[in-house]
This record gives structure tokens, C-alpha cells and sequence, in this order.
């Protein structure tokens, strides 16, 4: 028996209502006593004042042993006159790439990776593809865990209730097609190249910056992350393209649709101390998650798909140069790199950003680099259909994309 | 031959006579004659037991035997659980909860004896010469070193760790022991493969779903058990007898690697029927221990569904950071990793087994073997486990000659501490000990078949060609092993029940609504014992007018 039912089972209510019903119907026989006695100078009293006379006690604070939340008006111990603009893990940029160029002072190359990335993409041998699909075989159809899947909606009738499923997240499959293609990866490239490489689990970057008398910061949690002893090359002189314009948002301010709080910690966080070898952060993978949703509940666009890991990246990028050059540097001595892989273990979205300036002020001088690629699917179809296990359509370019990724210096 | 009743007589009025009087039959068409009279010995079925324990146990040999015949894993996995609508009643089994002096029960309920002098099998000493591990060693040795105070020193977790979370032992042990588990097999791996080919095509799971469901006997019954017993006349003699308790594991490894092939067996399976293989006996209720009951379906899950190539475990990594928030006066730490390994050794094996067509009730052709490393980052515990037999069910606990055994080390230090940045006091041993593990490479058994109780061309349920009971066993078995609850709890007797409607009947004009009120046992309802899914008219086979009302089941 449950112990929050409450049961009436056995009662005797009925009785008990049905008395005070009799009891209510009786009329009480006004005597007019009160009036008499007061005549006689007889001062009446109420009973229960002479039996319970009221006794006034003092209030005590009791300090409770465990911690309370604390109210989130300006008596919050994180509560600050200066408003913050925040970005966190499950927020969305409304604008899309035009306000993260504007945001991050970036200038865009849509659908194309720098040459030298291109150029490490080579086709891989049968046995290598093989390894491959018996990878998204093993994480995306045959790995046995069960979790609570996201709701599922019909828009067309959006009352409809679907039986709550149950299956492979997407975090889940996306963490393990990450693992094994890095396995693959380290089994594939040179010593060398796997010694200068690690690989971190877990890990969350933390950015607080400036820019036109606001104050931002941007966190971000990253399931898997590569670091390396080098850092990335830039890929293009910091001073190119200085006067190519940024797009234009007006009406819209470049802040639009970001939250903004009185309460916060400024925190630089970065997951790799200054000090270590494996200090240079590399590649970092993300997963895009159903749950990543707009305020508004309008439908997630590709282009704030692409947004997000601009925004992650940079994150990276920036709390990287900072953990290098210091926490108040603004012009880098010299460019940072970093590579995104981002997925939700179906489609995989490649995006590299070059970090030449913290100093985000204005839309003039210069300006940050970013190429990404639009959403590549690594198969059509991984699941079982009809009782079978299926994989439809798998596309190898994926895997060359991070084997390139891998292997750039 | 023709029967015809020429008369009837109404049997009332021949209350005096035999009660065969009703008919009278004449036989036509009988030979008058026959032609050869030969002498047959007459062919009569063997006598039987009659006896109540004897039928019981001819039930239970059919069910077993029922099992063994299904062409499918899927399906005997199904099949075990076909009695039960709510479940098995399952004594619960939790990786990390490990009660004080459980290592003799552990030992009973699998069956394996446990060597004594805290050493690996002797078949290690000649997997790799020692100069060859000694190469491999320093080849990596200085790679693990640097991983390690990367993970101790280098590496910041705040954010993903809040400021209590650090305080907290057996959090910073767990997130230690994952990160140091996957740096060390990440180079392992690297390192090894160029050498063993084996490793190439390992598969690799973290935080991997284990699970295992097997049947214990020998264990003393419960008074509640004796007294229902002693009030039946049949069963009273029968109310001091062992009872079969149904077990299910549930386990949490850090990481598993997986081959295409079974590793080498440690000892035949004669070997294994020493009677010096000692096994302790623990016949107490296991609820003394600290167990609990819950009903729940029997799964059994190496973590991966029935079809991956990749189907017999090498290697897997545990986390013992629970041993920080044991309580120091129990000082059985030894006891508590050694009853860990068996138990999870024995359940990954198991669940494997299961995977080859083999179960609880239907025991092993050839003997299967696991390696598993227990650590928390910084102290390492290597065991070895071949598993021989399965079958522990009822008698067979005690009277099986077969014996799973169980080789382990003591825990061993990788480093005594970290200090300035560095190691300090690094065991080449412990190395040595994880190599020699990566190193043992999976064979082929010849001419063994592999999977003698599944079906040639049907092995797993997708192999199945009507595609309709494909679909539905493939969906029907994986909801069973989720283990959702249902949409209605299972009846029971309230204590308010039992108060006003039992024990005094203070309700006697209300209408009877509950099952047990009506004599129906609801803890014996079948699985299948429900009506079956409606299609709805539009979507019948043979159209709307069509009497085809109920969709098909296919319970094995």
C-alpha cells in the first residue's frame, strides 16, 4: 500500500456527518440572560478568557542545520548591481550566426573548413570503414541501456499523448560514437601524434568578457575534450579581411534573447591547470540535445544550431588564451585555434575557430575566425526495423572530417 | 468398432443393480476369429513416482527442458519469465552494496570455490615471456605515469564538481577511478594493438548495462514458509525443505572489452569437478545478510542486446570507491573486493551465457572465462574467473559436481602518493599485471559447437522470418527487460483489510471486489495472462467487417 494514499475505508464519516447535520438544524433558545445580568451591574465575562487567559510569548529565531536557498532578490551573497548577460548549456541564440558574428566579432566562412583540414581528410581503407560501422553498430543499435526518452509531439494534434518510450539518448549515443571514433583515431595515427594528444571526460569552461560597456559570460560543458601539448596553427594572418563588414541585426541588439541576471559568479574556469603539458585545447565534442529549446518554442533553426557551437567554442577558445596568456589579456599575442565536433549521434556539424582577439568592443579592427560545415549525416537509418537491426546509408565522410581533426597541428 | 445401445433403461429404476446398467451394448463387426495370435510383450510407460515432490520436479524438468528447445535467446530469456505477470520475487543484488561477511553466501549462491593464496592462474606465467613484459612495460610506463598526475594534478574539475561534492570521499574516489581507468586503457590500447590484433577490433563500452538473473537452492525456508506448509496435509512432511530463491544482479562497470572469441580456459571442465575445490556453505535466509526482496522481472544483460559480433567479455573495470564510506571497524576490505569480483565476474559470464543459448536451468558445454580489475585510481585488484557451471537451482546447489572458481590478488598500489607534480613509489607490477590481461588474447574454440541449444539458422530473434512475430517479440522483450512499471499496482491485502475484513468481520454485506476475496492468487498470474491488444476496425487485416478483433501474441 502506498503511504501517501490516504484511506477512508473503514470510517465512521458518515455518522459523524450526518450527527452534525441533526446538531446544525437546532435552534438555540435566546434567554436574553446577558441583558438581565448587565441590568443587575453584573459584569459578564467569556469563560474561556477566565480559563485560558492569553499569554504572550516571545518569538525565537532557531538556526536550522542545514542550508536554505537563499532568496534570489539583492540579499543574495551572488547579488550584483551590474547586470550580467549569460550563456549556458541549454540556451539558444535567437538570431543565429548574423548575432553570434556580431556578438563574438567574427566573420563567418559558411560551408567550407580551411584548406589545410581539407587536405587532411583522406579517403580511408575498407577495413578502416568497416571498424566504422561496426563502431555506430555497437553505439547507436545494440547498446543495451534503456533511459526515459525525451516526450514525443505531434504538432498537427498536439493534445495527443505517445507511449512515453524508453531507449538510447541521444547524449548516450553521441558519447559513444565519440569514444570509439577517437579509439580509432589513436589506433590510426602516428605515436607521436597519439603521445601529444589527451583525451579529458567531463569537463566545463567558464568566460567572462566585456564588450560595449556590457558584461557576458559565457559557460560551457563539454562531454568529451582534446587537448594537445602544441597548440592548433592559425589558419589565416589575424590582420585578413579587417574591413569586411559584419551583418547588420538592426532593429535588434547584438545582446537580444540572452539571460540577464543580478545574480552570478564571475568565474574563470578552465579544466586543465596552466602548468600541465596537455594545456592546448584542441577538439572539443558537444552534443545537441532534443531538449535544447527556444524560450519562444518557436522551432530550433540549423542556423542556431550552428550558433551554438560558435558560441562553445569560442567559450573554449577564450578561457584557453586566458589560462595561456593571463585573465586580463584583450590582444592575444598570438592567435588561439580550437576545433568543434558537434553531433547528436546521428547528424555531425564540423566548425574551426580562430581566436585572434579578446578586445570584442565595436565592430571595427580585428576580428575572429570561424569556417564551419552545415549538419553532414552519418547514416540514414541505425535502429532496428521491423525486429532488425538496421544501418541504412552510412557516409564515411564523417569519419574522414574527424580523422582530419585529429591529426591537424 | 461400432457401438449401438439397443435398449435404454432409465438408471433410476435399477437403483439395486450395478451402475453399468444404463447401456447395452452390442460390438459388431468382430472377427470371429483371428487369423495369427501372437504374443507381444505388452509396451507399457515407466512407472513413475507419484509423489507430490517427485511430480513437482518432473514439472520443473519439463519447463527446463522446454527452455532448452527454443531456437532463440530472446526467447528462452522470455520464456524464464513467462510465469510470473509481476515479476519474479528477486532477492536484489547491487554492485556496490556489499554487506559485512557476505563473501561465504557470494561463494554458495554461484558456486565457486575461491583460491586461497591470492595469485593469479599459473596460465599467466607462461602467456608472456619475462623479458617481453618487461619491454612492454617500460615502453608504456612512462606514458601511464604522465596520464595519471595529469588526471591527479593537472586536471580542474570545478564546475563540474560543486564545493560540498568535493569534500565528498566517494564521489572524488568514483570521478578518480573512472578518469584514471579511461586514460590507462586508452594507452594500453594504443600501445598494444600493433602487437596483439586482437585489441583492433575489442569493443569498448563505458558505464556498460550488467544484469543477471539466476535461481539459488538449498536455502533454509522462512517460518512463514514452514508454517503455510504445516497447515497443508500434503506438504507437511515437506515444511523443513530447502527453497529456491531467485537472484538479480545488477552491476555498474567502468568500462568492459569485449571480443569476437571466448579467452582460453584456466582449467578443464573435469579439473573442475575436484571435489578439493571446496565451496562454503550458507544456507541462511540472505535477508540476514541485509539483502531485500523486490519483484521485478529476471534480466540478464552483458551490456549489449543478443546479435553483436562482439560477444564474449576479456576484460572489465570496477570501481571500489564504496570501500571509503564502509565503516572502518568492518576491516574486511579483502573479503569485500573478492566478494565484488566473483559477483561480477559470475554475472557477466552468466549473462554471456545466456547469450550462447545456455541459462540457469540448462548448464554450460564448455567453460567460459572473464578478467576484472577492481580499482579506485590508486590501489588495483586483478581477478581471474572461469565460469563451469550455471545450473544451481534447487538441489543441484550441493549436489552439482561442478565448480566455478575464482582467482584473485590482493589489492596493490600503483603509487604511494602524489607529490610535487609527480608519482611517487610507481609499482611496475601493477603494470604487469594489467599487460598480462590486455595481452591474453581470445582463440577460436575448434570443434566446440559454440551454441548447441540455439537454432541453426535462428539464433536471435531477428533472425526470425515472419516478420510480424519478429517485430513483436523483439518490442515485447526489451519492454520486459525495462522493467517499467505497470499502469496498475499489484493487488495485495491492505492492513486495513486484514483488520476489518479478515481477522474480524465487521463488513459482511460489502461487495466482494478484490482477487484474494474471490481465492485467486495474484502472484501466480501469467504473463500472458491478459487480453490481448484490440485492433481497432479500421485497421483490421481483412477489413472493418471483419471478426479478426484481437492482434496475435507470441509468448515462447
Amino acid at each position: 500500500m502506498r503511504l501517501s494514499q490516504t484511506l477512508f475505508k473503514h470510517h465512521l464519516g458518515r455518522m459523524i456527518k450526518k450527527h452534525w447535520v441533526v446538531q446544525g438544524l437546532k435552534r438555540p433558545t435566546i434567554m436574553y440572560s446577558e441583558q438581565n445580568l448587565e441590568q443587575h451591574g453584573i459584569r459578564v465575562v467569556d469563560a474561556k478568557d477566565v480559563v485560558n487567559p492569553k499569554i504572550e510569548r516571545e518569538w525565537i529565531n532557531i538556526e536550522v542545520p542545514w542550508k536554505t536557498e537563499p532568496k534570489r532578490n539583492n540579499t543574495h551573497p551572488d547579488w550584483h548591481d551590474r547586470i550580467c548577460l549569460t550563456f549556458g548549456d541549454t540556451e539558444l541564440l535567437v538570431e543565429g550566426t548574423s548575432q553570434a558574428q556580431l556578438l563574438l566579432k567574427t566573420i563567418l566562412f559558411q560551408n567550407e573548413l580551411p584548406e589545410r583540414i581539407e587536405n587532411l581528410a583522406k579517403d580511408q581503407s575498407k577495413e578502416v570503414n568497416d571498424l566504422v560501422v561496426r563502431a555506430i553498430r555497437t553505439s547507436n543499435i545494440f547498446d543495451a541501456h534503456q533511459e526515459l526518452l525525451p516526450k514525443k509531439k505531434d504538432p498537427a494534434r498536439p493534445a495527443y499523448v505517445f507511449p512515453r518510450e524508453l531507449g538510447l539518448t541521444d547524449l548516450r549515443k553521441t558519447n559513444n560514437l565519440t569514444q570509439k571514433f577517437l579509439r580509432l583515431c589513436d589506433l590510426l595515427s602516428d605515436s607521436t601524434v597519439f603521445k601529444n594528444r589527451n583525451i579529458i571526460h567531463d569537463s566545463r569552461v567558464s568566460v567572462p568578457f566585456e564588450k560595449d560597456e556590457d558584461l557576458y559570460q559565457f559557460t560551457s560543458k563539454m562531454e568529451t575534450m582534446l587537448t594537445s601539448t602544441l597548440p592548433l596553427q592559425p589558419l589565416k594572418s589575424k590582420n585578413d579581411l579587417i574591413d569586411r563588414e559584419l551583418p547588420n541585426m538592426f532593429p535588434m541588439h547584438h545582446s537580444v534573447g540572452l539571460n540577464r541576471s543580478n545574480i552570478y559568479q564571475i568565474q574563470d574556469l578552465y579544466p586543465v591547470d596552466a602548468k600541465s603539458n596537455w594545456l592546448n585545447a584542441h577538439t572539443i565534442f558537444i552534443c545537441y540535445d532534443v531538449d535544447i529549446k527556444n524560450v519562444t518554442e518557436l522551432p530550433v533553426t540549423q542556423d542556431q544550431i550552428i550558433s551554438r557551437a560558435i558560441v562553445k567554442a569560442f567559450a573554449t577558445a577564450a578561457s584557453c588564451a586566458k589560462q595561456r596568456f593571463g585573465t586580463s589579456v584583450k590582444e592575444l599575442p598570438e592567435p588561439v585555434t580550437v576545433q568543434c565536433v558537434q553531433s547528436n549521434g546521428k547528424w555531425f556539424q564540423f566548425l574551426v575557430y580562430q581566436l585572434n582577439t579578446l578586445n570584442l568592443d565595436g565592430t571595427e579592427g580585428i576580428r575572429n575566425f570561424c569556417w564551419t560545415t552545415s549538419q553532414i549525416d552519418l547514416f540514414d537509418e541505425a535502429g532496428y526495423n521491423i525486429g532488425r537491426p538496421v544501418l541504412k546509408g552510412y557516409n564515411p565522410e564523417v569519419f574522414k572530417k574527424i580523422y582530419a581533426f585529429y591529426n591537424n597541428s | 468398432m461400432t457401438r449401438m445401445s439397443l435398449v435404454r433403461i432409465k438408471t433410476r429404476f435399477c437403483r439395486g443393480f450395478d451402475s453399468s446398467v444404463g447401456h447395452i451394448v452390442r460390438n459388431y463387426s468382430v472377427p470371429a476369429s483371428s487369423e495369427k495370435h501372437e504374443k507381444k510383450a505388452p509396451q507399457y510407460p515407466p512407472i513413475q513416482d507419484q509423489f507430490f515432490k517427485e511430480r513437482r520436479r518432473r514439472t520443473y524438468e519439463k519447463w527446463h527442458e522446454d527452455i532448452k528447445s527454443i531456437k532463440t535467446v530472446e526467447e528462452k530469456l522470455f520464456k524464464i519469465n513467462v510465469p510470473r505477470y509481476y515479476g519474479w520475487k528477486s532477492l536484489m543484488m547491487h554492485e556496490y552494496q556489499i554487506p559485512y561477511n557476505s563473501l561465504d553466501q557470494a561463494q554458495y549462491i554461484t558456486r565457486t570455490h575461491l583460491v586461497k593464496d591470492m595469485k593469479l592462474p599459473s596460465y599467466y606465467e607462461t602467456l608472456l615471456g619475462s623479458d617481453q613484459l618487461d619491454h612492454i612495460v617500460q615502453e608504456i610506463r612512462s606514458q601511464v605515469e604522465d596520464a595519471i598526475a595529469f588526471e591527479y594534478i593537472d586536471r580542474k574539475r570545478e564546475g563540474i564538481l560543486s564545493e560540498n561534492e568535493f569534500e565528498n570521499r566517494f564521489l572524488i574516489d568514483s570521478t578518480m577511478a573512472e578518469a584514471v581507468v579511461r586514460q590507462v586503457n586508452r594507452i594500453l590500447l594504443a600501445n598494444l594493438s600493433s602487437k596483439y590484433s586482437h585489441l583492433l577490433e575489442t569493443q569498448v563500452d563505458y558505464n556498460s548495462r550488467l544484469e543477471a538473473f539466476w535461481v539459488v537452492g538449498g536455502i533454509d525456508p522462512t517460518y512463514q514458509v514452514q508454517k503455510c506448509k504445516e497447515n497443508v496435509p500434503y506438504l507437511k512432511k515437506y515444511a523443513n525443505d530447502p527453497v529456491d530463491r531467485h537472484i538479480q544482479y545488477k552491476g555498474k562497470p567502468i568500462a568492459q572489452l569485449r571480443y569476437d572469441f571466448p579467452l582460453h580456459e584456466f582449467i578443464s571442465l573435469s579439473e573442475s569437478e575436484n571435489p578439493a575445490l571446496t565451496v562454503p556453505q550458507y544456507t541462511l535466509d540472505p535477508r540476514t545478510l541485509g539483502y531485500s526482496h523486490e519483484w521485478q522481472h529476471g534480466t540478464s544483460i552483458p551490456g549489449f542486446w543478443p546479435g553483436d559480433k562482439s560477444e564474449f567479455g576479456g576484460l572489465s573495470y570496477h570501481n571500489c570507491s564504496y570501500l571509503t564510506i564502509r565503516p572502518k571497524e568492518y576491516n574486511d576490505e579483502i573479503d569485500a573486493l573478492s566478494t565484488q569480483s566473483l559477483l561480477a565476474s559470475y554475472a557477466w559470464l552468466l549473462s554471456q551465457a545466456c547469450y550462447q543459448g545456455f541459462s540457469t536451468f540448462n548448464d554450460l558445454t564448455y567453460p567460459l572465462v572473464t578478467q576484472t580489475i577492481i580499482t579506485n585510481g590508486q590501489t588495483w585488484s586483478f581477478s581471474a574467473y572461469q565460469l563451469n557451471t550455471t545450473v544451481v537451482h534447487s538441489d543441484h546447489v550441493n549436489n552439482n559436481p561442478r565448480r566455478n572458481v575464482c582467482w584473485i590478488t590482493k589489492p596493490l598500489k600503483l603509487f604511494e602518493k602524489v607529490e610535487n607534480g609527480k608519482l611517487v613509489g610507481f609499482n611496475e607490477d601493477v603494470l604487469r599485471y594489467i599487460v598480462s590481461f590486455y595481452a591474453n588474447a581470445p582463440q577460436e574454440r575448434v570443434g566446440i559447437n559454440m551454441k548447441p541449444y540455439l537454432g541453426e539458422t535462428e539464433n536471435v530473434v531477428a533472425d526470425i522470418e515472419d516478420p510480424e512475430r519478429r517485430a513483436w517479440l523483439e518490442k515485447h522483450y526489451k519492454h520486459l527487460v525495462s522493467n517499467r512499471p505497470r499502469h496498475r499496482l499489484r493487488p495485495e491485502i491492505y492492513a486495513w483489510q486484514k483488520i476489518y475484513m479478515i481477522d474480524n468481520k465487521r463488513r459482511p454485506m460489502e461487495k466482494r471486489r478484490e482477487p484474494w476475496q474471490f481465492n485467486i492468487n495474484m502472484g501466480r498470474r501469467r504473463l500472458d495472462d491478459h487480453t490481448p491488444e484490440y485492433i481497432p476496425k479500421a485497421l483490421r487485416p481483412g477489413g472493418p467487417k471483419s471478426r479478426k478483433k484481437w492482434a496475435n501474441t507470441y509468448y515462447p
